[in-house]
């Protein structure tokens, strides 16, 4: 029988969101729902985030900061599960980019600056797209759940 | 000994993966911007135009700026900021429009996977042969990397443009170089050879000399 935990229930999510307050919860769902909306503005901002990603990911893979590495494990999940996967859809490579653009921009919710929290807004965005898939396709997010773990080791 | 011909093993290339192995050393250091063949434009005149913002930017003015360039007047170019008067017989080229052939050329980068991703790879490298945004001399290379890192004008005034322009960089994208000499020589750089300088020694000499010469975009006047 699978370990897996559910999304809420893995636990950098749930450090998360003791350090988040509920107005950057909002802010970050927001920008969630905007950017899930097709605008050529968002559309052009997510691919020129999306240029430097091979460039964030080594920056987070090098760091010591437990917030940046996990982000760099699921960075490998999604694109690896989803992003490369034949069988993604469109909708699900969509939402893959939402939340690695989100990563990829130093002045999101909360400016990546911040030693502290700068990377916790972006695991939260990662947390609503995850959550956005399991409601899709929970196989996917299985297979993303079990790639996260192993790109974590 | 001639010193450019031993520059190649002096000279090192740092990116924050590698900011661990940046020496505790003195030794003169620049940032360079990293030249990303951003996916968003179409034409690679957007791409001239984004690259040109960044390297026009001049340090000896503060302020709110942007980049317009306006008619030509007889004796007179006149660029927002800079104004120069002239009294020379010159053809100004009132545009940094690039040659029309360029976006057919630009389009069959894009248009292939290996094209484009030569392409950026050769850009990327080029990035060293733009002009530096910040040139500084110190005691202690990694020191100075992460008291820039952390927080200093620099990091303000570039994150601050990036902010501006929508360009997903922060200080840590950028890409940071360092030239020593030998140990000895480094030394007697960073000596006080003069009593009332506060100080101040051979490194700060150097730095502004660099500073008030090649005048890097983003380092304070």
């Amino acid at each position: 029988m699978s370990n897996l935990q559910p999304v809420d229930k893995m636990n950098i999510f749930e450090d998360i969101k003791k350090v988040l307050t509920s107005e950057d919860v909002a802010n970050i769902e927001a920008t969630f729902k905007r950017l899930k909306e097709s605008k050529s503005d968002s559309n052009s901002k997510i691919q020129r985030n999306l240029t430097i990603v091979g460039a964030k990911l080594a920056n987070l893979e090098s760091s010591d900061n437990k917030y940046q590495v996990a982000l760099a494990a699921m960075t490998k999940a999604f694109t690896e599960e989803i992003i490369k996967h034949d069988k993604s859809s469109k909708h699900m490579r969509r939402l893959s980019f939402i939340a690695i653009a989100y990563l990829c921009d130093p002045f999101d919710v909360i400016p990546d600056n911040d030693p502290d929290l700068g990377y916790a807004d972006d695991i939260y965005m990662f947390f609503l797209v995850l959550k956005e898939i399991k409601k899709l396709d929970a196989a996917t997010y299985k297979r993303i759940a079990e790639s996260y773990k192993k790109c974590l080791v | 000994m001639n010193i450019l011909s031993t520059l190649s093993q002096r000279f090192k290339v740092y990116t924050y993966p590698d900011r661990h192995e940046i020496p505790a050393s003195s030794g003169t250091y620049a940032w360079f911007f990293p030249l990303y063949a951003f996916d968003d434009f179409n034409e690679a005149q957007e791409l001239a135009d984004l690259y040109r913002n960044v390297f026009a930017l001049d340090s000896t003015f503060s302020g709110e700026y942007q980049l317009t360039e306006k008619e030509y007047t007889e004796g007179r170019h006149t660029r927002s900021w800079q104004t120069v008067s002239l009294k020379a017989d010159v053809t100004v080229s009132p545009t940094s429009t690039l040659p029309s052939d360029c976006q057919k050329i630009w389009e069959q980068v894009q248009a292939l996977p290996e094209t484009k991703k030569v392409f950026d790879q050769s850009l990327m490298a080029a990035s060293l042969f733009t002009p530096p945004l910040y040139i500084g001399k110190t005691n202690d290379l990694a020191t100075r990397y992460h008291q820039h890192l952390s927080d200093s004008g620099f990091k303000k005034r570039f994150e601050n443009f990036c902010r501006k322009n929508k360009l997903p960089l922060s200080i840590s994208d950028l890409i940071f170089c360092s030239l020593s000499l030998d140990v000895d020589s480094e030394k007697l750089m960073s000596d006080r050879i003069v009593d009332d300088s506060e100080g101040k020694d051979m490194n700060y000499l150097l730095e502004q000399i660099l500073m008030k010469s090649a005048r890097p975009p983003f380092s304070r006047q």
